[in-house]
């Protein structure tokens, strides 16, 4: 037959096969010899060659790659009826040579199904061709998407694990300081103790002993900060129930002893916070055990500690001693104990208020957290 | 009844039939060598016969997780389905060994599952083409299917005859040094069961020689 002449199959009956012309699917009929019988209208728009100038040619002239010997192997099993074959997109690239609008070669999903033989012909095959092209980008897309947050996924991990471990660094670093800063206080308050005696005088020897009580104090709470699990912050009620004992004890009163009643909330607060409260109740529980109960009176010292609703914290200390002097006035007064308790409590941005009837007592009342415009 | 029948195979006629399996896969494995232009090296270690009710436990009886499968349905002498069934996660990473995907293996898009659908195809055509040949069925195959689930799921969508026989061939696909295990599936009308018998025990009886 000459060549580019429309060729039937063998039995010179057209099959019926326009309505493959109405699907969105590439399709192609070809016969035993591989000669294309019929072309659908998809795929006369996807390779913008006519119906009739396909019909009859082999499909190895537009499709070079069928020509090959593997996939020639796999038709020729399609055209003696044997099993249906898929030329999956990701396996087989341009098996039909068609470009999108764009000039980017399709992807396609192709399938290749027997037409079992009739009376009137023998058996075809069908090309069934999808086109995947937009589906491959999208999927290509999403994927590349997929693996870019996949790494910086990967990246913030490990950059939330090198904070983690810089942080635990830091606060080794920062108990291994406060363990540091207490063992100097220890050192300087046993230093004071030494100093003191030496010293015959009573008040200067118990100017030191103040001194190494204040000093006690402030030991304390970097104790509690470096065995705490928190660096920087510390119980208050477990800082006083070590820190009330250790001054009564420090006191020098041989015989009686003030009872001591301690009712306070289990507040956490911060160092900024905790220091100069620890030094306000050391001065305040001093000068009770010193003053309230001369010639070795009996009597009881209450300490209370709590916060109330509005987060405002409150510390009250009050004894059932002889009371204050009558010309007593924590403003005008030269004493040091009281300056330093006025400079504390403004330090807190807190009030102080003076009782003296029926016991005297102080009351300080603080913001508990303490910010910049407070 | 049926299924004592079928586990009662005798060691050779076991052995026959993995065989039989073993030389489909092999031809299977020449095609996709072939396409692939890579080694890609398949065996079939074990085979075991069951019944639908003891499937699920036979197939994958620790797992719950995602299954793939390609299925072909034929129609003929007798009808039933083949299916090539892997864990999700594993088919994945074979079909990305094989394309040479320099992304790393993500989930079963349709493009994998394209893919994997036509692995499946050449190894099932392969496997029901040597048995077709040996026995002279003449059997009609569907195009092929992916499936996804667990498998719980797989085996309620597949198409068998009442009583059906079932072989389950483990399939061992080596890729670049790397072995994903894969199950063969082959459902047996019980009509023809019988003579798949007298043919294996002349098949084998023949290959003993």
């Amino acid at each position: 037959m000459a060549e580019g002449e429309n060729t039937m199959s063998k039995t010179d009956t057209p099959a019926d096969y326009s309505l493959f012309d109405y699907t969105p699917v590439g399709m192609c009929v070809i016969d035993q010899n591989l000669k294309v019988q019929f072309w659908n209208s998809c795929l006369e728009d996807w390779s913008s060659i006519p119906r009739e100038k396909m019909l009859g040619t082999d499909l190895r002239s537009f499709c070079p790659k069928l020509g090959e010997e593997y996939y020639l192997k796999r038709v020729e099993s399609v055209l003696c009826g044997g099993t249906p074959v898929v030329f999956s997109p990701q396996l087989h690239s341009g098996l039909f040579p068609i470009r999108r609008y764009d000039g980017s070669p399709q992807v396609q999903h192709i399938k290749l199904t027997p037409l079992p033989e009739t009376e009137a012909r023998e058996c075809h095959a069908l090309f069934s061709i999808e086109d995947l092209t937009d589906l491959d980008k999208r999927i290509k897309d999403y994927r590349r998407e997929h693996q870019t947050a996949l790494t910086e996924i990967s990246h913030r991990a490990q950059v939330e694990e090198e904070l983690r471990k810089s942080l635990a660094e830091k606060d080794f670093l920062i108990k291994e300081i406060h363990h540091r800063v207490k063992n100097n206080l220890s050192l300087v308050a046993g230093l004071i103790g030494l100093q003191e005696s030496f010293l015959h005088d009573g008040r200067d020897q118990h100017i030191f002993v103040e001194l190494q009580n204040k000093i006690q104090s402030i030991s304390l709470v970097h104790e509690k900060l470096y065995r705490g699990s928190d660096i920087e912050k510390i119980n208050v009620k477990e800082y006083l129930e070590d820190l009330l004992p250790l001054l009564r004890d420090s006191s020098g009163r041989e015989n009686r002893v003030p009872q001591v009643k301690m009712d306070i909330q289990s507040i956490i607060l911060p160092i900024d916070t905790a220091i100069p409260l620890a030094l306000i109740i050391t001065e305040l529980f001093l000068n009770a055990l010193k003053y309230a109960f001369p010639d070795e009176k009996a009597g009881t010292i209450w300490i209370r500690f709590y916060s109330s609703e509005d987060d405002t914290c409150h510390l009250e200390v009050r004894d059932d001693g002889v009371g204050l002097p009558d010309n007593f006035d924590i403003e005008t007064g030269d004493s040091l104990g009281f300056k330093l308790i006025s400079n504390f409590v403004a330090q807190l941005r807190g009030k102080l208020e003076v009782g003296r009837s029926p016991s005297t007592s102080f009351d300080i009342s603080f913001p508990r957290r303490i910010t910049e415009k407070n | 009844m049926s299924s004592k029948k079928s586990v009662s195979l005798s060691e050779r006629q076991i052995e026959a039939l993995r065989e039989l399996i073993n030389i489909g896969v092999g031809h299977g494995a020449e095609v996709l060598n072939t396409m692939l232009q890579s080694h890609i090296a398949l065996n079939v270690p074990e085979i075991q016969l069951t019944d639908i009710n003891e499937l699920e436990r036979v197939l994958y009886p620790d797992s719950t997780s995602q299954l793939s499968a390609v299925e072909m349905k034929y129609r003929g002498n007798f009808t039933g389905s083949v299916e090539l069934i892997f864990p999700t996660e594993d088919a994945s990473k074979m079909v990305s060994l094989l394309i040479q995907d320099e992304l790393p293996p993500g989930e079963m898009d349709e493009l994998r599952s394209a893919t994997l659908q036509e692995i499946g195809n050449v190894l099932l055509n392969a496997v029901m083409g040597t048995i077709s040949n040996i026995f002279s069925f003449s059997l009609k195959y569907s195009l092929p299917t992916y499936l996804e689930g667990d498998v719980g799921t797989l085996i309620s969508q597949v198409e068998y005859e009442p009583g059906s026989v079932i072989i389950c061939a483990k399939t061992r696909f080596t890729v670049a040094d790397i072995q994903v295990e894969g199950t063969l599936v082959l459902f047996f009308s019980l009509t023809y069961f019988d003579d798949l018998l007298s043919k294996i025990e002349t098949y084998s009886g023949f290959t003993d020689r």
